[in-house]
């Protein structure tokens, strides 16, 4: 009985004070946490981006590194616009590698409509002798070669995400990062 | 009332703190699991780069040791490196006979489990003795109406051939051209001031004082010795002569005829229109460990081939007043003495050369092309990683 006495119950305003703390602080954490989620997402996206980019210039670089080994008089490399063509021998007389940057097909570049030709990605398409073209890495938005020297390479890569940043202002929201390096190529500079 | 204001509060404060700073440590070990992960990403990244810069490190020792010494085979193992260690081993033809008379360095670093592994192929350079119409280590001293040019044996006559270049003259130490000599080639030595030419438009192609050292590969005495034992003097020899087999020394003024093999002479000396044919397609080689005269002579070789008549010697070697001679004549220790001679088909490698008042030189330049083995000195002829 002294119980029941004693569970009164809470007024109209108690209530409605505690609703509106419940709301403030449960607002407050609802806000921060799709921030928190949205920055994680950008930071897997990022994170990606980079994985992508290092991939993609090792692959290269790897690749040119041995360019011209035992391949005699053969030219060890040749450079023409975004593509490059690495000569060595492995598993014939020469062997071919050749790197390029596709275009995206009329029906993927559908969802890139928007975009300025600039920010519309290209695939990283790797060649090994007469084998079909293979896509190496997505999400390419720029793959240059300079020769500094007969022996002296520049590979500059820019890499873009997969999806807009609505945070991000440029760009229309797509970062790019980019990285480059120079290779010396060893075979030709014995 | 104390009591019952006490067993109403049930914690629900205390429960809902915990509750939030529960989900706040998630999401902070998650953001922090995040940037561990692109931590590491960057890490293996490092660690693949030193671990090839490693092994490369390996690498470039091993082929310094096998440039200082060609039978270096002991390799490396585990020696420690920047943070890393590399392991190299070394192998000729007696692990894979598919190397023939190269070398395989395999170098791999390795770095916090990270590896990477080079292989670098090494061979011994080829020695073409015969680069120059005239090389003279010390000195060539060419002067008096001294004509020189090239033609090339390979492809046609002499007067089909022939041009006013190709015909380099070169030293390791001075070089004079004086007196309206003509060089149809280039004049060069490796000697800084070195090079004295008159009128440099007697010279066709570059002069030059700063050319790269040339080494000169010595006739071992192992290949004398050879020689000694394995001649054809008694059999391959017609014509002609005077010949003591005790002391091998030839001395002919008539004509000397040899057939196809390989002639050691101590002293080899054709005077007073004595002369020297070889049998038809006979390919000679002749070493000559005293002196090499020819005087007042006819032809020698006379309109042979130069490479057919190979003369390698360890004395010196004089050519007076003598027609002409199609030959080549290697001997990095000697004095070579032209003067007063009718034409000279071929090349000449000597230590001192002096080339006086003769009628005319041309160098055969098939002879470029002529190879003398392999050298002891080993340089990298191919890279890669695998």
């Amino acid at each position: 009985m002294r119980k029941l006495r004693n569970n009164k119950g809470f007024t109209i305003i108690e209530v409605m004070i505690a609703l509106l703390i419940t709301g403030i602080v449960s607002g407050a954490a609802l806000n921060f946490y799709i921030k928190m989620h949205n920055q994680t997402l950008t930071q897997e996206e990022i994170s990606e981006m980079q994985q992508n980019l290092r991939a993609s210039l090792d692959e290269i670089i790897k690749a040119l590194r041995k360019a011209g080994y035992k391949t005699g008089t053969h030219t060890a490399f040749r450079i023409n616009g975004d593509s490059l063509y690495v000569f060595y021998q492995e598993t014939q007389p020469i062997d071919t590698v050749l790197y390029f940057l596709a275009d995206l097909s009329s029906a993927e570049l559908a969802a890139y409509a928007d975009l300025p030709t600039r920010l519309r990605p290209h695939k990283l398409m790797k060649q090994v002798n007469s084998a079909g073209p293979v896509v190496f890495s997505e999400h390419i938005n720029n793959l240059t070669f300079t020769a500094h020297s007969s022996s002296n390479v520049e590979v500059a890569v820019s890499v873009q995400p997969s999806r807009p940043d609505v945070d991000f202002s440029e760009n229309e929201g797509y970062r790019i990062y980019s990285a480059s390096e120079r290779v010396n190529i060893r075979n030709l500079i014995l | 009332m104390r009591t019952m204001k006490v067993s109403n509060e049930r914690g629900s404060a205390l429960f809902i703190c915990i509750s939030i700073i529960a989900m706040l440590s998630i999401i902070g070990i998650l953001a922090v699991k995040t940037s561990q992960t692109e931590t590491d990403l960057s890490f293996n990244k490092v660690h693949s780069d030193k671990a090839f810069y490693i092994a490369e490190a390996g690498a470039k020792r091993a082929v310094l040791a096998i440039v200082n010494d060609p039978t270096w085979d002991s390799g490396y193992a585990d020696i420690a490196f920047c943070g890393g260690v590399y392991t190299v081993t070394v192998e000729d033809s007696t692990a894979d006979s598919t190397l023939s008379d190269s070398i395989r360095v395999t170098a791999t670093g390795a770095i916090n489990e990270a590896f990477a592994t080079i292989e670098i192929v090494m061979a011994p350079d080829i020695n073409y003795p015969f680069l120059h119409a005239m090389f003279g280590d010390d000195a060539v001293d060419i002067r008096n109406s001294m004509y020189i040019n090239s033609y090339n044996s390979d492809s046609g006559s002499y007067l089909g051939t022939r041009i006013d270049s190709g015909a380099d003259v070169g030293s390791n130490g001075t070089i004079d051209v004086y007196n309206g000599a003509l060089v149809g080639g280039d004049v060069a030595s490796s000697l800084a001031g070195g090079v004295t030419v008159v009128n440099p438009s007697d010279v066709t192609g570059t002069i030059s004082d700063s050319a790269p050292e040339q080494t000169l590969e010595e006739i071992p005495q192992s290949e004398y010795d050879w020689a000694e034992l394995n001649n054809d003097n008694l059999t391959g020899m017609s014509g002609s002569y005077t010949y003591d087999p005790a002391t091998y020394s030839l001395i002919s003024s008539g004509n000397v005829v040899l057939s196809s093999g390989v002639y050691y002479f101590s002293d080899f000396t054709l005077k007073n229109s004595a002369s020297l044919t070889l049998a038809p397609g006979a390919e000679v080689t002749i070493y000559v460990t005293g002196s090499l005269e020819v005087k007042n002579s006819g032809d020698i070789n006379g309109g042979g081939d130069p490479v057919d008549l190979l003369i390698y010697t360890q004395g010196d070697f004089v050519l007076k007043n003598s027609g002409t001679f199609y030959g080549v004549i290697y001997g990095p220790n000697s004095t070579a003495d032209l003067r007063n001679s009718g034409d000279f088909y071929g090349a000449i490698v000597a230590n001192d050369i002096v080339a006086h008042n003769s009628a005319q030189f041309h160098y055969d330049r098939s002879l470029s092309s002529f190879s003398r083995g392999t050298s002891n000195d080993f340089a990298v002829v191919a890279w890669k990683e695998l």
